[in-house]
């Protein structure tokens, strides 16, 4: 079975599908059980919650999520927050990566060192004076507490600048000879070539962005500004009654994650297989 | 330094200056700032007063008081303690079952991406969403779980069998809720470990499977001599990696139980949050948020440690 060399008896076979199966059902439950659910009403959750269907698929559940609890505002809110942090850390991380790897500066090796020692810090460790940095600059419950200081990345910059470094120098010294702006350099040669690892590190980017929790949970207050982590957080607590609601806005928030997961499964596997990073 | 070496300097901290800019402000001073307020009392709207390690040691420090030992403050030792064991028990069910469903899936039979995807959603998956989730799963009236085991009772009364209906709260039971958080977040992780394990599986010379089977070894010794040293070095890092992020569990016990019942869920992050933003205790909080960094460093710095006499290096 691990082998790889011997052949698998049907026997093994029956064993390897059938804990596969088992441990795939159990996977994938919670989230048939979400959909299903979303798509009955609350008598019909009451009364038996393992059925798969209500009387019709209420399809409907999915306008009054959208509209009455504000899950389509939350649901933009989210793509603006996650797209910006995405772009941002791209930019920053391929400049920053870019100048780690390939240009010789004073200091350089020194301030790697720190962006380094920086990647193992949790979070909560800055979450109060960022806080307060928020305050300061009159941020507080706008949407641009979510987004610029999540734009810089240690972990992202790091992945860059470790793909940068394995690439021939060769590919720079003909274009400098040429006269190349550096710039020039980066955008038309490095780039290009750095498709697969601008595609992980922008995956991870906009994952951790979409399902961040405790950041807007403490610098959003206004509902407007809610991202649907809030909104969720929101709905829990005031749809208690109404199953097919709360399923139906837990939904909208993971459908958009495993999307882009799907697409983009390849650089996801890579990036976490050969960094771990999140 | 010569001219072009100014000119490349010049370039460099260009390039670097967005990134470098952001990094100062939005870690360098709060990592300062941090370590100054968690020596202070604030609230954030006065000024921060100095209490040097008061905050420390009123976390961390006990008191005599009529020759009994008494922690000065128990609930943050009651969260210290709900999170290693949360942490315990997380990797107890995530480590072996990702190995195994990695061991299964690294064999020629087909779907090994379909399965790798399937396992790996529920990771990418919002975990807030999925606490939601989880709350109907666990719920303790018409919920999901007691459904099922109800079912399986019946069927067991049916033959004759007198078993009783536990009908447990999963989640207002304190003796059951902390163990409910570290079932789902194990779920929620499980596919992230399977991927590292399956890449290190893959990555694996084909020959040394031959040469073993050439040589008869069986399939156990195999995976003792051959398998597992060679995956120590990848279990390790997922044992850091893990340990790192689920001693910051905060969003499962803030949607699902609040921290309750009777403390039972109260994590160090959660009890941090609670200090620092409902009761403006912001000195506080930090001094909780360095000791955690400190437990971290300290617990990977064993890890390492410890790393040395199991992990095989080639």
């Amino acid at each position: 079975m691990f082998g790889q060399v011997e052949r698998t008896t049907l026997l093994q076979r029956a064993i390897f599908y059938g804990v596969m199966s088992l441990l795939s059902l159990i996977m994938i439950y919670p989230f048939f059980f979400a959909l299903s659910t979303s798509l009955k009403d609350s008598p019909e959750v009451f009364k038996n919650i393992m059925a798969l269907f209500g009387e019709r698929l209420r399809f409907d559940n999915y306008v009054t999520v959208v509209t009455a609890v504000n899950m389509g505002r939350y649901t933009i809110n989210t793509a603006i927050v996650a797209v910006g942090v995405t772009i941002g850390q791209i930019i920053t991380s391929i400049l920053g990566g870019y100048a780690f790897a390939r240009i010789n500066f004073p200091g350089r090796d020194l301030i790697f060192r720190l962006y380094l020692g920086t990647i193992m810090i949790p979070f909560v460790v800055i979450m109060i004076p960022t806080y307060k940095l928020m305050l300061v600059f009159g941020w507080v419950d706008k949407m641009q507490a979510l987004i610029i200081p999540w734009m810089f990345t240690a972990s992202g910059t790091f992945l860059m600048r470790q793909f940068f470094a394995g690439m021939p120098k060769e590919l720079e010294e003909a274009a400098v000879i040429d006269g190349t702006s550096r710039f020039g350099i980066l955008w038309r040669i490095f780039v290009p070539l750095a498709g697969p690892a601008i595609a992980t590190q922008g995956t991870l980017s906009f994952l951790y962005a979409w399902n961040s929790f405790i950041w807007p949970l403490v610098a959003i207050q206004s509902k407007v500004n809610y991202v649907a982590t809030l909104g969720l957080a929101d709905i829990q607590g005031g749809y208690h009654a109404q199953p097919p609601l709360v399923m139906g806005g837990a939904i909208l928030a993971i459908l958009p994650t495993v999307i882009v997961f799907l697409l983009a499964q390849r650089y996801v596997v890579e990036g976490i297989a050969t960094t771990g990073l999140k | 330094m010569s001219k072009r070496q100014v000119r490349e300097a010049i370039e460099g901290y260009l390039f670097l200056a967005p990134n470098l800019l952001g990094f100062l402000i939005f870690m360098a001073v709060p990592l300062v700032l941090s370590v100054y307020y968690s020596l202070t009392k604030y609230d954030l709207l006065t000024e921060p007063t100095w209490v040097g390690l008061g905050n420390y040691i009123q976390a961390l420090g006990f008191t005599i008081q009529g020759g009994i030992v008494q922690p000065n403050d128990a609930f943050f030792w009651l969260a210290l303690g709900n999170t290693a064991v949360y942490c315990g028990g997380v990797l107890l069910f995530t480590i072996p079952i990702a190995l195994l469903a990695a061991w299964l899936l690294n064999s020629k039979i087909q779907g090994i991406t379909f399965f790798r995807a399937l396992f790996f959603i529920p990771f990418v998956a919002s975990i807030v969403g999925v606490a939601l989730v989880w709350f109907w799963i666990y719920k303790q009236q018409s919920g999901v779980l007691n459904t099922i085991i109800s079912a399986v009772i019946q069927v067991l009364n049916g033959i004759g069998l007198r078993v009783q209906d536990p009908n447990i709260g999963w989640q207002t039971d304190s003796q059951w809720a902390l163990f409910s958080l570290i079932v789902m977040s194990s779920w929620a992780m499980i596919g992230y470990d399977m991927v590292i394990f399956l890449a290190a599986l893959q990555g694996i010379p084909k020959q040394l499977f031959e040469a073993a089977y050439v040589d008869g070894a069986s399939r156990w010794l195999t995976l003792r001599k051959i398998v597992i040293p060679l995956l120590s070095p990848t279990i390790f890092f997922v044992l850091v990696t893990n340990t790192i992020n689920v001693l910051q569990v905060f969003s499962e016990p803030y949607i699902m139980t609040q921290g309750g019942p009777a403390n039972s869920t109260m994590t160090i992050v959660l009890y941090l949050y609670r200090k620092g933003f409902q009761r403006f205790e912001m000195g506080y909080a930090a001094s909780l948020a360095w000791i955690v960094f400190a437990i971290i460093f300290i617990i990977t710095q064993i890890q390492f440690g410890l790393s040395r006499r199991w992990v095989y290096e080639e």
